[in-house]
């Protein structure tokens, strides 16, 4: 399943979004645009949806609060509201439709509370509230019935959808330093600290065959890379990763991952999340620390794993490179532009001189980018 | 009343960028998007397929003319395929946007600090204006234009560390398109092609 639609009202830089997605969904915007709040918005989702230590409150908390969420072009509507579409694929009717509206109590311990929840399954609506016990008991409203086991076995698909999305937004140097860094792992580790313990508690055989596609891929990016292995350290237990290099010295031997570049380091995680599972992934700047000649085979690479699982990949970016394979679809970005009352968000082909250029056979890439970049750019160099 | 009209922008670079949105803005032509600042390259490999969109919608393009040999007519039949369509402008600066800066002379000479006697009086006739202000920059009062301005002693740049942004801020601030027109003649062209 994949989302096709989301529409959301007062969600933090944006005061009305209404957009379709495809199967693969790219995000371009200058900076302080919007681009990570609108992959937020899944992420929100997802804290809701989440079994273990998930829920509404919780949601609205770990960000700060309904004032930090709501728009601040919300004036005289206080209401925050997101609606999700679920569909087979981008070209097929929603199967399911979840909808959340939030707002926060006026008095007492402002909490926030549900203006709606509602739930439509192929056009029939399957849950609507507030209901009945809702109006009689208001306390109800503090919690969705996406984080009520017992409560929504009726759409239950969509809990399990929902709660599955991943994001990730990989720091090469926190994997790398994980040791002397002894961070704290953030939930769902977006950051990649924990990905060689992810590795590690997959059986083996997926582990091989996965890295043997790794391998395989990455060839294109790093040639001089041979073989890839995870292993175990023999004293430590450690888990690692360790690479053979076609090397001026044959007998150099095995690296591993803490001698590997950041730009190899980030695609083989990248890669992993790829192949694993095949819900929602969310992927910020996947372009870091990659030259533009490997970046510009991102999105084909992207598609091709798609191919072997029908993932929704929705990706945030900044790199032209990244947008400038032909076979990039305009209706497959997303372009955030900043306007007097919040960030809007179009289409790329929908936008008519887009339209017009991409015709004449201009890729997204080389219309799109150099406009997300700040008319006053220039003025950074010069600050005194 | 008149409907706001509006155009993809081609250009060269950051101070063509600046130069083309400071002309627009007093064609009252809206900017929809800038496309290139990739160089004279590129903008070359893309004339084709520009003209093409501008069936679409409407290109105004910007392009230094550089060398002798590519003026405008030489432009038409090596950059493009077919004749230009109506809502496409071919811009050419001769010999670079450069030009049309020195073109507003007063302005410009105090921009940089120099008498305005120093400043050519007809910049379409110098051969590489960037290179002239390069060295005009070279003898202002003011140290801080000669770091931004000028290479170092030994760089292999043609221009100094901060040359398009500090040329791009006073484009934006300053410059006038109808004052630099009465000593351009490349640039009256361009102003009286967009004005209708």
């Amino acid at each position: 399943m994949i989302v096709t639609r989301v529409q959301v009202k007062n969600w933090r830089n944006f005061q009305q979004v209404d957009v379709a997605l495809r199967e693969r969904q790219f995000i371009v915007g200058a900076n302080a645009t919007g681009k990570s709040n609108l992959l937020d918005v899944f992420r929100f989702l997802r804290d809701i949806a989440r079994t273990e230590g998930g829920g509404l409150q919780q949601a609205v908390r770990s960000r700060g609060g309904i004032s930090k969420l709501r728009s601040l072009a919300a004036r005289s509507d206080p209401e925050i509201s997101i609606t999700v579409d679920l569909a087979a694929s981008s070209d097929e009717p929603a199967i399911w439709r979840y909808s959340i509206g939030v707002r926060q109590q006026a008095r007492g311990h402002r909490q926030p509370y549900l203006t709606h929840e509602r739930v439509w399954h192929n056009d029939e609506q399957v849950l609507d509230r507030p209901d009945a016990d809702d109006r009689a008991d208001a306390e109800r409203l503090t919690q969705t019935y996406l984080e009520q086991i017992n409560a929504n076995e009726a759409f239950r698909d969509v809990v399990r959808f929902l709660e599955s999305t991943t994001y990730l937004h990989l720091v090469p140097q926190l994997l790398r330093h994980a040791d002397a860094i002894q961070g704290r792992v953030v939930e769902d580790d977006p950051f990649g600290q924990g990905f060689l313990e992810r590795v590690a508690r997959t059986d083996t055989r997926t582990v091989k065959s996965r890295l043997r596609r790794i391998e395989l891929a990455l060839r294109i990016a790093v040639p001089q890379l041979k073989q890839l292995e995870f292993t175990r350290d023999s004293v430590t237990g450690r888990p690692h990763l360790q690479a053979l290099y076609s090397h001026w010295r044959p007998k150099a031997g095995w690296q591993r991952e803490d001698q590997f570049s950041d730009g190899t380091l980030r695609l083989i995680a990248l890669l992993w999340s790829l192949l694993e599972g095949d819900a929602l992934l969310l992927l910020e700047e996947p372009e870091l620390s990659l030259n533009a000649g490997i970046v510009n085979k991102l999105a084909p690479l992207f598609a091709r794993m798609q191919r072997a699982r029908k993932r929704q990949l929705i990706i945030s970016t900044h790199s032209d490179a990244l947008l400038s394979e032909p076979g990039i679809d305009g209706r497959e970005v997303l372009v955030l532009t900043p306007a007097a009352e919040g960030t809007d968000v179009r289409i790329a082909s929908d936008i008519e001189e887009v339209r017009a250029l991409l015709a004449a056979g201009l890729t997204v890439g080389e219309i799109v980018v150099p406009r997300t970049a700040p008319a006053k750019t220039e003025q950074l160099v010069l600050i005194k | 009343m008149t409907r706001a009209r509006a155009a993809i922008l081609a250009v060269e670079d950051a101070v063509a960028q600046a130069v083309g949105e400071k002309i627009c803005a007093k064609c009252a032509i809206d900017v929809a998007r800038v496309i290139g600042l990739k160089g004279k390259g590129y903008l070359k490999t893309r004339a084709d397929g520009l003209n093409r969109a501008a069936a679409g919608f409407p290109v105004i393009m910007f392009v230094d003319q550089d060398r002798k040999q590519d003026c405008p007519p030489n432009l038409l039949s090596t950059w493009f395929a077919g004749p230009l369509k109506r809502s496409f402008t071919l811009c050419v600066s001769v010999m670079e946007v450069e030009s049309w800066l020195l073109a507003d002379r007063a302005a410009f000479a105090s921009f940089l600090g120099i008498p305005a006697a120093k400043v050519p009086e007809r910049p379409d006739l110098i051969p590489r204006p960037k290179e002239r202000i390069v060295s005009l920059a070279r003898q202002s009062r003011h140290k801080t234009t000669r770091i931004t301005l000028v290479p170092a002693e030994g760089s292999t740049a043609a221009v100094g560390p901060q040359y398009n942004p500090c040329l791009v801020d006073w484009v934006a601030r300053k410059w006038s398109p109808r004052r630099a027109a009465r000593r351009s003649e490349s640039l009256a062209r361009t102003v009286r092609k967009l004005e209708v």
